[in-house]
């Protein structure tokens, strides 16, 4: 009886642990390779996003400062306005002496008993008076009046700087005063 | 006879290498992305993450720009005019002068007072020395005048209360009363009137809008008291000889 004879040289068999890691070297690396193409694609897209997102804004950007553009007649008033409005209410603000209202009280007294001679008022509201009184119970009325009477509402605070006794019996005097704010 | 390289035989060694064979594709994918990451990704991911900054620069300067282009928007061009004229009548851009002179001249006259003396110093023809120093205090800057008129005691609290109350705007600093002859009363004033330059730039696209406050709208409302001056009906007109002789 004819025996065959196996010419093909026979495969070396390979250990089963190699077979496994040979196939996952191969498997992951394709799984790595496909990985990476998302993650390139991926990157790609949100780049040409970013990129396409900038040139709207860009463009918008554009628009909207060539509206403003049209409107700087309206820019320029707001401008001025707030420019003048800003000092004024500074100014303004700026709590100033009523001059004709202490004026008025200084008038009222009788001018042959009470000769004010000279009255300054400051725009801080200083003020300093010097005059005459015929005798110096009409001085003790006239400052009388100016600690308990209307002075009193108008002046928050009065100083007799200096008293002198004449000879015909006048009394010249100076007071300064601070007008209540 | 046996070939060999040091203490390995070569038949070994090739058997060796192709043993490892397997491994070639995966090294030369690894080889391809870490290259391909480094030589495109990165400078990819750094162009992408300074976009993003970039990007969100941009929107938050299209905010701003869109917030303005809305208050713009809602501003009246007419409104806003008429109440810029009136400001600009109470503070003026140029200082008062001559303009001051014909106010006082106009106020005295109107109550029946006589001006003795006026004095001003009307400065540098150049602002921008006493405009920085006016900026570096923070005050507007101003004009003063010294005035001296000669009157009824009446006439002069008319004269101080009117002189407040006349735009360009005016602050009485000092008044000094002294008696005069006959009754009369002399007083010494003296007063700024406040002026102030056009800001050096008018309009800018990237910054922002200013807002008129709540108080600097109660200011605007309290100026009604003021009453504008027209210095134009108030000046006497010098003839220069050269006037059309047919005019009407």
């Amino acid at each position: 009886m004819a025996k065959g004879i196996n010419l093909l040289k026979k495969k070396k068999a390979i250990p089963v642990r190699e077979a496994q890691l040979m196939r996952f070297a191969q498997v992951g690396s394709v799984v790595l390779l496909v990985f990476y193409c998302l993650i390139v694609v991926g990157i790609f897209s949100l780049w040409l996003y970013t990129r396409q997102e900038s040139q709207e804004v860009d463009r918008q950007i554009a628009v909207k400062k060539q509206n403003i553009t049209d409107l700087e007649k309206i820019e320029s008033l707001q401008i001025l306005l707030k420019q003048r409005l800003a000092s004024l209410t500074a100014l303004v603000g700026k709590k100033t002496a009523d001059y004709p209202k202490i004026l008025s009280y200084f008038t009222q007294f009788p001018s042959n008993e009470i000769i004010l001679d000279e009255i300054t008022l400051l725009e801080n509201g200083k003020v300093t008076l010097s005059g005459q009184a015929v005798n110096t119970l009409v001085l003790s009325d006239f400052l009388e009046s100016l600690v308990q009477g209307e002075g009193d509402d108008l002046f928050a605070q009065i100083i007799l700087s200096s008293f002198t006794r004449q000879e015909k019996g006048n009394c010249a005097f100076n007071l300064s005063m601070e007008v209540q704010q | 006879m046996r070939l060999t390289t040091g203490a390995i035989p070569i038949k070994e060694s090739v058997k060796g290498a192709k043993k490892y064979r397997f491994l070639l594709l995966p090294i030369f994918i690894v080889a391809i992305i870490f290259l391909s990451a480094l030589l495109v990704l990165k400078p990819k991911i750094g162009d992408i993450l300074t976009k993003r900054r970039a990007l969100s620069d941009q929107k938050k300067q299209l905010a701003e720009l869109m917030q303005k282009l809305a208050a713009l928007e809602g501003l009246n061009e007419y409104e806003l005019a008429a109440k810029v004229e009136r400001v600009l009548k109470i503070l003026p851009a140029e200082k008062a002068f001559p303009g001051g002179l014909v106010i006082i001249r106009h106020l005295v006259q109107s109550m029946g007072l006589e001006l003795v003396d006026v004095k001003v110093d009307p400065g540098a023809i150049f602002e921008e020395t006493s405009q920085s120093q006016a900026k570096a205090r923070k005050e507007t800057p101003f004009l003063t005048y010294h005035v001296i008129v000669n009157g009824s005691q009446e006439a002069i609290k008319d004269f101080l209360g009117e002189l407040v109350s006349v735009a360009p705007l005016v602050r009485i600093e000092k008044v000094a009363v002294s008696a005069g002859e006959g009754g009369t009363a002399e007083v010494g004033v003296e007063l700024n009137i406040f002026y102030l330059s056009l800001p050096p730039t008018i309009t800018s696209v990237g910054t922002p809008l200013p807002k008129i406050t709540p108080e600097e709208d109660k200011t605007y409302e309290g100026l009604a008291s003021i009453k504008p001056f027209e210095l134009e009906t108030h000046l006497t007109p010098i003839s220069s000889g050269k006037e059309n002789p047919f005019a009407l």
